[in-house]
């Protein structure tokens, strides 16, 4: 069999893959290997880069920067890790690693759209779709953050939140919450912006004047005439100081910026769950139409929009009601930024969803009792699209009916393992109490892909490179693919590979984790409907 | 309103009790979702990261190497054992970050927590302090510290069972705990300001009793009997399975078999003991019958199933007992926080005494920070009566404070070094203290120092060293030598002017003849009682002693002509008075006043009336003689002995003495008012020290300004030293650097005296000198009096 990276006598090593299994793939069809020129190469999907040194990588003449750790390792030289996503397509993105080299040529997917874009075209329309379905990912996994509230009944409180389905309340939202808390501020705010008096040196009647400074008394001093009336020419008017109110100030600038900011997201959310009755989505309208008015406001006083880098003024730290808006904002533009790495890292959040969705999938199958369930930590800020930290197995189950026990690992074989160079994240092994053997191993692989569906031909490919694990009583493999824009759930299933798809949210999420469940049922634990 | 949580983490069964909807960014009253802990609670370590709650108690870390890496048994740690360690003084190196990932796991989102902590004696101070130590933090939530059976109580006054409650209901509550039962006597209350709100009245620590049902050992014997029942010893388990735990506290039904991983990774069915646990009858406890309670209240994590075993442990109890849901002590903790946050007491608690030694008077004593028995309100802070009479010495860098907590426990306190001021420093101190949570807050500040006063000294209460020395023998040890106090003038009678002197008549021979109305005998008589012969021994002694005591070896005769005498002169004399006649003579009164004080009462009266007179110039039979205004203003001094004469005699002789007027005959009666009477001492506090020091210190100011020497200045001398006697009373009276009056007689003595020298005035000088002594304090005589007197004109 042709292994990838068979090629003797040169130091630096590169290959793209299509999918994670390409180590094994006996058909060399899933991976490109780099060669000294650099060959372009037009992707359909995130993929992942296999180095032998992850330092050396280069991408976009910089560093990959994860901490020269790599997803999982097929050998001690051969290191795999996820690519993210660009946020924009330029010319092809280089990507090299020493002598070696590869042009990556994205424009098969999508660009990030902006945020509350209305999408023109279908090409726009794509970008959207995949945009919600990265936000749709990212509430489903901080509901685990809810749902680690009860943390007794963490994971059948999770199902219920996930299968809700349009019943309950759309995702608490950042922005749920400071349309809860920030009205009565920017209420405030609005009635009574924070001003200053700004003098400058202007002609003033004599009627007006009330200050003057130097500067004006040396132009008095200048003008001919005996009297002030005289000095004060035909029109009556002396240089003076005049104090002008001013409202364009750094916290007002603020102020506005956010006003927009959370406009905008308040407008996105409130679109995205337009047909929710919730009173969540109301809060959020609501708190939409009090910062368009606020933004309104504030720019007929002429106040303009802050950058993002200001520092800020004493006002802004001190003054409660400001600072409260200087929090409020820079927790938008936190959550904007994360989109940015949600956007790119969506590949690796998608692992994570379906590393959620099997273990509800698993806690619901009739009479399953957890043995142990890993600790669930809520990160405070991602890890390159992933927020949860957990140790390995992440879930026991004892399942009473079929006497069995199954457990669920989630990016466990890291190390360089015959296991590992199947690239899966999540794992499944079954076994017996009170018997030695009987152990039996399922692959689940969570596929990305910008469009979803099912990908005709998988079952059998995957169905190819299972023989290979045989040594590792491996007995099956299943795939998770998102389902298709506005699409049912699907599954198609042999003796051996199930491949699915999964929603990310309501009816198709509800659907994907019952195929889920069935498949492992059936399959994994082998009982007849 | 804040979101608000009560907390119940004991390691046996968790609760924490939330005041607000997930959903809802804040607290809503009346809300409460009980949020379960789970139950044999345990501690894990994943990736540095410290985990608590029912998520650490499913997760596979710790338990055993079939798990693999994450099995490592250190990385898993049961609660209860943990709290057990910190309530012996020994605590876990990693308490805090357990306590707080415990906490954390309940109370996700909390912004105020009440943390139901065991009513135990181990539970002083320094551990409350510890605990919110823990617990604290820079964006951490607020964390009130709460005793258990308070939190119970307050749940049970949720329930239903609630309404039984009624003020003055003493009720017994028992918690379930490691080793044994915690049991807390609670007083209802019910609080007029709030309404009737009923409150419980805490008054002191709770004990521990019946260890024989203290939950380690019911779960000691629970694993036993597991792996008796699937033929494995207790090694082979070493994961620890939760199959013993699940028999003694999961809710119905109880599980009856538990996978388990060995330690070769394999899976082993383990099986419940057929018979279950608990199946021992439980011995009774008789502890409880000898304090009566109108209720008893019990918590235990044991499920429900085994609460009839527990009642059987409990029969003896002289009251009903109702056992309570899981989860009241949470509730009432969150019931604690709203009446926290709404202002109104949730308990009474009662504070341990704290007292300081200070000096009052000169004399150190422990005075109360916080009186014996305090009852305050919970929500509370108590602060003292500040303590204000201390002093910061100049050029002290730090001071030394005794303080005493409780009746017997005592702290010596060395503060730490500040900028010593350069003048004695007025010091303001004052104690605040919350209950139950945690030290006192003991503060030393100035007003008027500007050093201290802007950085007061606060005690750290754990750096102080506890002394083993008793209460009296501090106080003993931190008295200083006091001033010496001046001993009355006190001039007992001799028998030498009764017998006679060559040349003289004796008195009894006089006595015995006379006859008042014969010419020379009374003039005889007043010339002889004032002999003043020296004896062989070169002492002076008159006929009759100071305080009109006779000689002992008098002769009875003798005595009764003296009785005669005395009758005959005090007709005599009374009858002048009543006709309103002038006295031809002073021999009359010369004699009776020299009898001192047996002088008839009622010629004393008329002496006094008389002295009034001469004060205020009028007339007075008494006052008919030549000479007499001094006959009858010393002989006032020698006589008057009532405290409600002296308060009477001596501010007006000093007022009359402000005048410019002939000094001898005032000073010579304040002289003798304020150095011989008994009550004297007594009556001076009366009459206000410093005023009197005051217009001595006028008197005293033109004596020197007028260079006046001799009996003058003497009886000055002796009126100064008089005031001194009041240190019989207040030992640290009239001390110069204490008192500005006695300074300021220092100054005069010291400054103003320079006239007076010469080898004639030695006897004077060395008089002053031992008056500046006196009055500095720092030595003396106590005969100073006989000192003085021989000050010559």
């Amino acid at each position: 069999m042709a292994r990838p990276g068979s090629e003797p006598g040169l130091g630096m090593f590169l290959q793209h893959w299509e999918r994670p299994w390409a180590w094994l793939d006996p058909t060399g069809t899933r991976y490109v290997e780099a060669s000294s020129l650099e060959s372009g190469l037009s992707v359909g999907t995130a993929g992942w880069l296999c180095v032998n040194d992850i330092k050396a990588l280069r991408v976009d003449g910089r560093g990959y920067g994860n901490k020269g750790e790599a997803d999982f390792k097929v050998t001690s030289d051969r290191h795999v890790i996820s690519l993210p996503l660009p946020l924009r397509h330029g010319s092809p993105q280089p990507i090299s690693s020493g002598n070696r080299g590869l042009l990556l040529d994205w424009h098969k997917l999508p660009e990030r759209p902006a945020d509350g874009i209305v999408p023109d075209d279908d090409a726009q329309g794509r970008a959207k779709a995949l945009l919600d379905r990265v936000k749709s990912v990212w509430a489903r996994i901080r509901e685990v953050e809810e749902a680690a509230a009860t943390p007794a009944t963490m994971w059948p409180r999770l199902e219920a939140i996930w299968l809700s389905g349009g019943q309950a309340d759309p995702e608490m939202d950042l922005i749920v919450r400071q349309a809860r808390e920030l009205p009565p501020v920017l209420e405030h705010l609005d009635k009574a912006p924070r001003r200053i008096l700004r003098r400058t040196s202007r002609m003033l009647p004599l009627a007006r004047v009330q200050e003057i400074d130097r500067k004006a008394m040396l132009w008095l001093a200048r003008q001919p005439g005996e009297t002030i009336a005289e000095r004060a020419g035909d029109r009556q008017r002396i240089q003076a100081i005049a104090r002008e109110e001013n409202f364009n100030t750094l916290e007002n600038r603020v102020l506005l910026s956010y006003a927009r900011l959370a406009k905008e997201i308040a407008h996105d959310y409130a679109q995205r769950h337009r047909r929710s009755g919730s009173t969540r989505v109301h809060q959020v309208r609501a708190y939409d139409e009090r910062c368009r008015r606020l933004e309104r406001d504030l720019v007929a006083l002429g106040v303009q929009t802050a950058s993002t880098d200001v520092t800020p003024n004493f006002v802004l730290q001190n003054n409660w009601h400001y600072h409260q808006v200087w929090t409020a904002w820079h927790e938008l533009l936190r959550r904007h930024r994360a989109l940015d790495e949600l956007w790119r890292w969506q590949a690796r959040s998608w692992e994570e969803l379906s590393a959620l969705a099997t273990i509800v999938a698993a806690q619901s199958i009739p009479g399953a009792q957890p043995i142990a369930l890993s600790s669930i930590v809520f990160r405070g800020e991602q890890d390159r699209g992933c927020w949860i930290d957990h140790v390995n197995p992440v879930a026991v189950f004892f399942l009473e009916r079929q006497q069995l026990v199954l457990e669920i690992s989630y990016r466990q074989f890291i190390r360089p393992s015959k296991l590992a160079q199947f690239g899966a994240a999540i794992w499944l092994r079954v076994g017996r109490p009170n018997q030695r053997d009987g152990l039996t191993r399922w692959a689940i692989w969570p596929l990305w892909d910008p469009d979803g569906g099912l990908e005709r031909g998988e079952a059998d490919e995957v169905g190819r490179i299972l023989p290979q694990g045989r040594g590792e009583n491996l007995r099956g493999g299943i795939t998770v693919r998102p389902t298709k824009r506005e699409e049912a759930a699907e599954v198609v299933t042999s003796e051996k590979v199930a491949c699915l798809t999964l929603g990310t949210e309501g009816q198709p999420l509800a659907d994907g984790i019952a195929n889920l469940r069935r498949v492992i049922i059936r399959q994994v634990l082998g009982e007849p409907d | 309103m804040r979101r608000m949580a009560g907390l119940e983490l004991d390691g046996w069964r968790d609760h924490a009790c939330r005041g607000w909807r997930l959903d809802d960014a804040t607290s809503s009253e009346g809300h409460a979702d009980m949020v379960e802990g789970g139950y044999a609670s345990v501690v894990v370590t994943a990736h540095l990261t410290t985990i608590g709650g029912p998520q650490a108690i499913h997760s596979p870390i710790g338990r055993g190497g079939g798990w693999g890496d994450v099995g490592d048994p250190v990385l898993r740690r049961a609660l209860a054992p943990l709290w057990s360690s910190f309530l012996i003084g020994d605590p876990a190196p990693s308490w805090t970050s357990d306590l707080r990932a415990a906490t954390d796991a309940l109370t996700k989102q909390a912004q105020d927590i009440v943390f139901c902590m065991p009513d135990r004696p181990q539970m002083d101070e320094s551990r409350q302090q510890a605990l919110l130590t823990a617990l604290t933090g820079a964006k951490r939530p607020r964390v009130t510290l709460l005793w258990r059976p308070v939190a119970m109580l307050l749940g049970w006054l949720e329930t239903a069972d609630g309404c039984q409650a009624r003020e003055g209901m003493r009720v017994a509550c028992l918690q379930h705990a490691s080793d044994g039962f915690e049991i807390q006597y609670l007083t209802l209350r019910a609080l007029p300001s709030e309404g009737g709100l009923l409150v419980p009245e805490r008054a002191g620590f709770g004990q521990v009793i019946a260890p024989h049902l203290g939950l380690q050992t019911l779960r000691d014997a629970a694993e036993q009997a597991t792996a008796k029942a699937n033929s494995l010893t207790l090694t082979s388990l070493i994961g620890r399975p939760r199959l013993p735990d699940d028999q003694l506290f999961a809710p119905c039904p109880a599980t009856k078999m538990e996978v388990f991983r060995l330690e070769n990774a394999d899976w082993q069915l383990l099986n419940a003991p057929e018979i279950g646990v608990l199946t021992d009858h439980p011995a009774p406890v008789r502890d409880l019958d000898n304090e009566a309670a109108d209720i008893v209240l019990l918590s235990t994590p044991l499920a429900a199933r085994h609460h009839a075993w527990l009642r059987a442990a409990w029969a003896t109890l002289p009251a009903p007992m109702q056992i309570l849901n899981p989860g009241a002590s949470a509730s009432g903790s969150l019931q604690a926080a709203r009446r926290i946050a709404r202002g109104t007491p949730h308990y009474l608690d009662r504070l341990d005494q704290v007292s300081l030694v200070v000096l009052r008077q000169g004399e150190p004593v422990f005075e109360d920070l916080i009186p014996a028995n305090a009852i305050v309100p919970g929500n509370r802070e108590y602060v003292s009566h500040p303590i204000t009479n201390m002093v910061w010495g100049r050029d002290m860098a730090s001071a030394q404070f005794f303080l005493r907590k409780g009746s017997h426990e005592i702290r010596c306190w060395i503060t730490p070094e500040v900028p010593a001021p350069t003048t004695d420093e007025p010091l303001v101190i004052q104690l605040r203290q919350r209950p139950a949570q945690g030290w006192a807050a003991l503060t030393i500040g100035s007003r008027d120092w500007d050093y201290l006063a802007r950085n007061p000294i606060r005690l750290d209460w754990m750096t102080l060293a506890q002394e083993t020395r008793s209460e009296q023998e501090i106080l003993t040890s931190l008295r200083g030598k006091r001033p010496i106090v001046p001993h009355r003038v006190l001039q007992p009678p001799g028998m030498l002017a009764w017998d006679g002197v060559p040349g003289r008549e004796g008195l009894s021979s006089l006595l015995a003849r006379f006859d008042v109305s014969r010419d020379g005998d009374l003039a005889n008589l007043a010339r002889t009682i004032r002999l003043n012969p020296r004896e062989d021994d070169g002492s002076r002694s008159r006929a009759i002693g100071t305080d009109g005591d006779l000689p002992p070896g008098l002769s009875l005769e003798a005595q009764l002509d003296l009785h005669r005498v005395i009758k005959l002169l005090a007709q005599h004399l009374e009858h002048q008075v009543s006709v309103g006649r002038g006295l031809p003579n002073n021999d009359a009164l010369l004699t009776l006043t020299w009898m001192y004080e047996r002088c008839p009462p009622d010629v004393v009266r008329e002496i006094v009336r008389a002295v009034k007179c001469a004060l205020s110039g009028d007339y007075h039979v008494f006052l008919a003689p030549k000479a007499s205004t001094t006959v009858v203003m010393h002989g006032a001094g020698r006589v008057v002995r009532e405290p409600s004469d002296l308060i009477e005699l001596i501010p007006e002789a000093l007022a009359w003495l402000g005048d410019a007027r002939p000094l001898n005959n005032g000073l010579g009666l304040l002289a003798a008012l304020l150095s011989r009477p008994v009550e004297t001492p007594r009556i001076l506090p009366q009459l206000g020290i410093d005023r009197l020091a005051f217009g001595l210190n006028n008197i005293l100011h033109r004596i020197t300004r007028e260079r006046i020497a001799g009996s003058r200045l003497k009886y000055a001398l002796i009126s100064i030293v008089g005031l001194l006697r009041i240190r019989e009373i207040e030992p640290w009276a009239m001390v110069a650097d204490r008192s500005p009056s006695a300074a300021s007689f220092v100054k005069i003595l010291q400054d103003e005296t320079s006239y007076i020298y010469g080898p004639k005035a030695r006897t004077t000088t060395e008089s002053i000198l031992e008056v500046i002594k006196m009055l500095e304090g720092a030595g003396g005589r106590p005969d100073i009096f006989s000192v003085l007197e021989t000050i010559e004109d």
